[in-house]
């Protein structure tokens, strides 16, 4: 990191043909994996980023929802909406699948965390289970039950044997390990939506900032139909889960913090995803009034990670991606969209003098 | 284009009646006129009509048209049904249940991709344009085979927000083929009498008005005075008839069963509806123009449709009324398969799924077929005139031959390039 | 000039009400008085008569009172009123009002504005003549977007000028000359679209206004059957081809463009200019048998051609004859409405009994039908005959009575709301509904209206003793007739065998029945 305040810059951009769903970096910074909307891991190598993958890794069903890396290693979890929970070791552009449960949840798995010491992974899935796995072997370590509601999120507590998960209707539930029940559960006002017969749930992601505060993202949903929603990140207390800080990143075009990560220098970076055209990459601290970099270039952004050197890369949506009836090439094929990745060179907040 | 394609005309033997009806006929309301076989039809079709509308348009692929594991499949696993080698979304496991009752078109192929302009032509069975306003389906219906001996209106449309008497339904058949539009499935405006007027006032008032009405008739060509007089009949039927507007005094059971949301518990009035003697009664679900949150949005508001249709259709199988009544479940088009940036799916109308159920209908069809990644369709494609032409034969209304009239002209009650499709009927 | 005076004074001599009256020998009896007085007010002052003024007329012994009737409404403050309320229901198809749009009619009417200049300001709006540039609201209130999707509906406007101002509806031929009506060209349909494409909503002006774009080259077109390349200059319903004129560069127009104030530019080919122009002229049959037949339908309840806008020769006039006759008057009086109007208020067929001799036989252009009331006429109506305003204040108008009461302007909107047809719905014929009649039977606000207590009809009639009295009153009140033999036994019986403390409640029912009953709700 450098010394003086500067904005990032927008350095290269490759498209994958395909649309990716979420992208981490491994711990090496060897290799950035997304996980595309039919079945795929696709892997770059963030040093030399160029449009071909360097691996394919297939076996997944359906999208590849979510994935992390282990803290240290280059082990990969990953899971997708038909119940596949997997790990993967990579090493010289292959992949070796080291366990998988083709079942671990029954159907959509919306969000997988790992702890921070590596020894557990986490799962949240539509079928209203939090479930924990050993890192190591894929056994089932702890069942929760959620009230059999659509859990949206999931993380593990650093410091302690809890763990903490988040519905479709904003409820947040507090676990230990080894207790059937939850802890506490507190509800989010605005971050649920009943319209004309739809339930909009704009929690989608927790991430504990330290012991003591985790922090969720994800949007105040307005309306149905469209994405219109403000898309907001709140501070809040643990054990106590109270909302000790919030920060709204645009308005309600702007729609939902779609993904959220930790940045040098205690700093965040989030992107947004809302109406067509719609969605930027921010930079921010805790209790920034606001953030401090925004790109607005790129549209639609659904993913960012951040390479240990700051640099960082956004996933988003090619433009003019909406429109109705079939939209073809000259040849006649029918024409989807794509995921253009963006490398930006890393950034400092000036600081206050 | 305005759609008044095609090549063959078969419009002479109009011509000439056009041409005779105008040397005879002059305004009035008895320019309404029905022709005596609709007269006969009328009387001894007990047939009826459920359409469950899924304004702006559910997603074929999370539904009756699943493409798992494709490029344009989404996230959803798909499942088998009680019909050996067919499956459907995961979204609705109640209706894979009874898949062996329907029949599903997964090959519609329509023109508009537009709300607005494409919601009232696939509602009035997109005829041929001559400049005319068709009426919608259930206005239609209405006109074709009228009320039932319930006296009850016969065209309910059950919907949310307000409600009203919606005369723009009803086309050139005039506002007298509107629809009674119950909003929030809460009875009609002005049907609760005020306290003030006892029972005793009532009946006199009507008496006189009725006295008043019979000496103003006398003497008189009848339609003026008949249309004056039946509005406030159809008025008094309804209020006969305000326990039938109130799903809350139902059992719980039963109103769980249909879902406690807006789709089931206006599915469950619907029955109801239907069950008195209403003919047509439309169901409206809105909100289904999913441009954004695609998924997230059909994974909470399928299952609402899986659960409110499928308790139907056990109920309907429960009583018997399977054989004379027709369940339509459509939109104005299906939706995209490419996924846009606001992981939402656009409007559709190149290969869509409708279903249907009932009276006339052939049970445990699924006709045509898309391609593998639901981008066209890959067998016989349908339009929703065919379907317009389908339901009426599947209702007893040889609707080749059967012909509305706007003031003197004579016009096809469906597209006359298009036919009823055999493989539907039963 | 001159031959339209000798025409004036031929007319004078043998005026066209009498020459109707040879051309359509009526079948059905003379109305009686009363009938007559009912009929006249609904159509010329949109109201019935208040208690006084029918008494008024029932008095009357001369016989030229009909005809002073017809002179006195014609002149009266209610006539501009009610042509505003008819002209703004044929014109708008309740696509909503605008005061400025209101106020060109009523001066319209006001001043008798003859119609050609009406319709030349319909479609060449005047943007500097204050009284009357309301009248780009009939254009500008069709250009407007529908919905998200829709764009604005030119081809909609194209076809409303064909069918209200010349009485033929080219709908069918926009992509193909009509299949059914070989009259109805497709070319017709695109050379007067043509000019609306070419319209533009002014922006830079408070007020409904429009302006038009450059028109330098034909209109290309194919039919979607035969796809072979056509073109046309600009076409007027009933006239011939308009050729365009085309001016060098920079000399285009009398007042340019600006862009800074959105003024849209005055060209000097002014396509709409030309419409206005070649609609109105004289020598344009379907401008003048398109009026005519419009105010015969207004008054005798069904059109000569019918429905109204298809004019052609597979449809003809019901008496073709009469239809000319009344075209040629009308244009040689230079296009005056209320000449119009009180030549066929004079017709024996006008002034017959709406009762057939044989109500077996259809309606045939000699009798005169029952007519729908509109929302307007109706709401005025029952307030007049329910004392709540008073048309014979010489002080103040309807308008202004009704303007001093919230409460009767809320019920003014829940009538036009349940009486009215939806927007772009044309109001032809007498369609009841089950919302008014739920309406009228359960509004809280108009069963107030009934109440002895606090309303004067029912207050004033429950104090009268005689039962005989009460039912007359009652009727010449409400229906503008005495009551008949039999009807005043029966509802004597009626009150006479109500138990004391149900008199009151038992008239308020009574009046409540006849404002329902179909006698009151049609013009007859």
């Amino acid at each position: 990191m450098s010394d003086e305040a500067g904005k990032p810059e927008a350095l290269t951009q490759v498209e994958s043909d395909r649309q990716l769903c979420l992208i981490r970096v491994s711990p090496s910074g060897q290799y950035l994996c997304g996980g595309t909307y039919d079945a795929q891991i696709r892997c770059w190598n963030p040093a030399e980023l160029v449009a071909e993958p360097v691996l394919r890794i297939s076996g997944h069903h359906g999208w590849v929802q979510w994935l992390e890396f282990h803290p240290q290693e280059d082990i990969l979890y990953s899971c997708d909406t038909w119940g596949m929970l997997a790990a993967w070791q990579l090493r010289e552009n292959q992949a070796e699948l080291l366990w998988q449960q083709e079942q671990a949840h029954d159907g959509w798995i919306r969000s997988l965390a790992v702890s921070n010491d590596g020894s557990v992974v986490i799962t949240g899935g539509r079928d209203g289970h939090v479930r924990l796995w050993n890192a190591a072997d894929g056994q089932l370590l702890q069942d929760a039950i959620a009230d059999g509601q659509e859990v949206y999120a999931v993380a593990v507590h650093p410091g302690s044997q809890e763990f903490v998960s988040a519905d479709l209707f904003g409820v947040l539930r507090r676990w230990e390990r080894g207790q059937e029940q939850c802890v506490s559960e507190v509800r989010l006002e605005g971050m649920h939506l009943f319209e004309r017969d739809q339930d909009l749930g704009g929690v989608r992601q927790l991430i504990f900032a330290d012991e003591q505060t985790l922090v969720c993202s994800g949007g105040e949903p307005k309306q149905t139909g469209n994405t219109i929603a403000v898309p907001v990140i709140h501070w809040l207390s643990w054990p106590a889960l109270e909302t000790a800080e919030s920060l709204r990143l645009g308005d309600e075009q702007q729609g939902y913090v779609f993904d959220l990560c930790r940045y040098p220098d205690d700093q965040w970076a989030a992107v947004t995803s809302g109406q067509p055209g719609k969605g930027q990459v921010m930079l921010f601290r805790r209790g920034d009034e606001e953030p401090w970099f925004r790109h607005t270039a790129l549209t639609n952004c659904h993913s960012i990670t951040v390479l240990a050197d700051g640099h960082f890369v956004a996933a988003a949506t090619n433009r003019n991606s909406q429109g109705n009836g079939a939209v073809r090439d000259k040849e006649g094929n029918y024409l989807g969209n794509t995921t253009p990745l963006q490398l930006f060179s890393p950034g400092s907040a000036a600081t206050a003098e | 284009m305005n759609g008044c394609g095609g090549s063959e005309h078969q419009f002479s033997r109009r011509q000439i009646l056009g041409s005779m009806a105008a040397g005879t006929a002059a305004g009035g309301f008895g320019s309404l006129l029905q022709h005596a076989a609709a007269d006969e039809l009328q009387q001894a079709n007990d047939k009826q009509v459920l359409l469950i509308w899924l304004d702006g348009g559910m997603s074929q692929l999370e539904s009756w048209d699943p493409k798992p594991g494709t490029h344009y499949g989404g996230p959803y696993r798909s499942i088998p049904t009680s019909l050996p080698g067919i499956h459907v979304s995961e979204l609705m496991p109640q209706l894979a249940q009874r898949m062996d009752r329907l029949a599903v078109v997964r090959s519609m192929k329509t023109e508009d991709p537009n709300h607005s302009s494409g919601v009232p032509k696939i509602l009035r069975g997109h005829p041929r344009d001559r400049g005319v306003v068709y009426p919608y389906f259930g206005a239609a219906t209405a006109h074709l085979l009228g009320p039932t001996p319930s006296r009850l209106p016969p065209y309910v449309w059950v919907k949310p927000g307000n409600g009203g008497f919606i005369s723009s339904h009803a086309g050139f058949l005039g506002p007298k083929y509107g629809a009674l539009a119950l909003g929030g499935g809460k009875p009609p405006q002005n049907l609760q009498r005020p306290a003030a007027i006892s029972d005793e006032l009532d009946e006199l008032r009507h008496r006189l008005r009725e006295r008043f009405n019979q000496r103003y008739a006398a003497g008189r060509r009848p339609q003026v005075s008949e249309a004056g007089s039946h509005v406030y009949d159809l008025a008094q039927t309804l209020m006969k008839n305000v326990d039938l507007f109130d799903v809350d005094t139902l059992p719980a059971v039963e109103r769980d069963r249909y879902g406690r949301h807006e789709l089931g518990q206006h599915t469950l009035l619907a029955r109801r509806l239907l069950e008195a003697g209403v003919r047509f009664v439309q169901v409206t679900s809105y909100g289904w123009d999913t441009h954004g949150d695609n998924f997230n949005a059909h994974a909470t508001r399928v299952p609402r449709v899986d659960q409110a249709v499928s308790a139907l259709l056990d109920d309907l199988q429960d009583r018997g009324l399977m054989e004379r009544i027709l369940v339509v479940v459509m939109a104005e088009f299906g939706r995209t398969p490419r996924i846009n940036g606001s992981v939402g799916r656009d409007h559709w109308p190149n290969a869509w799924s409708l279903a249907m159920a009932g009276c006339g209908i052939r049970p445990g069809v699924v006709l045509g077929e898309t391609l593998a990644d639901g981008t066209d369709v890959n067998s016989e494609a349908w339009d929703i005139g065919a379907l317009f032409h389908t339901w009426y034969t599947a209702l007893g209304i040889n609707s080749q031959e059967a012909e509305f009239m706007n003031g003197t002209q004579p016009l096809p009650i469906a597209h006359d390039d298009m036919q009823p499709i055999p493989e539907l009927l039963a | 000039m001159l031959t339209v005076v000798s025409a004036m004074a031929s007319a004078d001599e043998n005026p066209l009400h009498r020459r109707i009256n040879q051309l359509l020998p009526t079948t059905a009896a003379p109305a009686d008085d009363a009938t007559f007085l009912r009929r006249v007010f609904l159509d010329l002052a949109g109201r019935i008569p208040s208690v006084t003024e029918a008494k008024q007329f029932l008095n009357d012994t001369s016989p030229e009172r009909r005809k002073q009737l017809i002179d006195r409404l014609l002149d009266s403050r209610d006539y501009p009123r009610r042509m505003q309320e008819a002209f703004h229901i044929m014109l708008l198809e309740r696509r909503g009002d605008h005061q400025e749009w209101s106020r060109f009619l009523r001066d319209s009417f006001e001043q008798n504005r003859p119609w050609d200049e009406m319709v030349r300001l319909l479609l060449k709006p005047a943007a500097d003549d204050e009284s009357a540039r309301g009248a780009a609201w009939f254009q500008t209130s069709r250009l407007v977007k529908e919905g998200a999707m829709a764009d604005v509906d030119v081809p909609g406007l194209t076809r409303d000028v064909g069918r209200l101002l010349a009485g033929v509806d080219l709908g069918c031929a926009q992509c193909h000359d009509d299949l059914v009506i070989s009259d109805y060209l497709q070319q017709d349909f695109q050379g007067l679209q043509m000019v609306f494409e070419n319209v533009v909503v002014r922006t830079d002006v408070g007020f409904p206004a429009v302006g038009e774009k450059l028109l330098t080259a034909p209109r290309a077109f194919s039919s979607v059957f035969e796809q072979i390349p056509r073109q046309t200059a600009i076409r007027v319903p009933g006239a011939a081809e308009v050729a365009l004129q085309t001016f060098a560069e920079g000399e285009e127009y009398t007042v340019p463009p600006d862009r800074k104030s959105k003024f849209p530019g005055e060209p000097k080919f002014s396509p709409l200019q030309q419409v206005a122009e070649h609609l109105t002229a004289r020598e344009n049959r379907l401008f003048a048998a398109n009026l005519v037949n419009r105010v015969w339908f207004l008054m005798l309840g069904k059109g000569l051609v019918w429905p109204l806008d298809m004019h052609h020769s597979g449809n003809p006039s019901q008496h073709p004859q009469l239809h000319d006759l009344l075209g040629q008057e009308f244009t040689a009086h230079d296009f005056d409405l209320k000449w119009l109007l009180r030549e066929i208020a004079l017709t024996d067929v006008y002034q017959s009994d709406s009762t057939p001799s044989d109500p077996s036989v259809p309606v045939s252009v000699a009798d005169l039908s029952e007519k729908r009331i509109s929302a307007e006429s109706l709401f005025w109506s029952v307030l007049i005959a329910l004392e709540q305003l008073d048309p014979s204040d010489t002080e103040r108008s309807l308008e202004q009575q009704l303007a001093e009461s919230q409460p009767l302007q809320e019920l003014q909107k829940q009538f036009l709301k349940v009486f009215a047809n939806a927007p772009k719905e044309p109001e032809l014929l007498f369609e009841p509904t089950v919302a008014a009649a739920l309406f009228v039977m359960h509004d809280e606000q108009v069963l107030g209206l009934l109440d002895a207590e606090s309303s004067p009809l029912p207050g004033r009639l429950s104090q009268l003793e005689d039962a005989a009295e009460v039912v007359q009153q009652a009727s010449l009140q409400i229906y503008s007739r005495p009551a008949t033999e039999v009807e005043t036994a029966e509802l004597v019986e009626l009150l006479q065998t109500a138990a004391a403390d149900q008199r009151s409640e038992t008239i308020s029912q009574l009046i409540w029945a006849m404002l329902a009953s179909t006698e009151f709700c049609v013009n007859h």
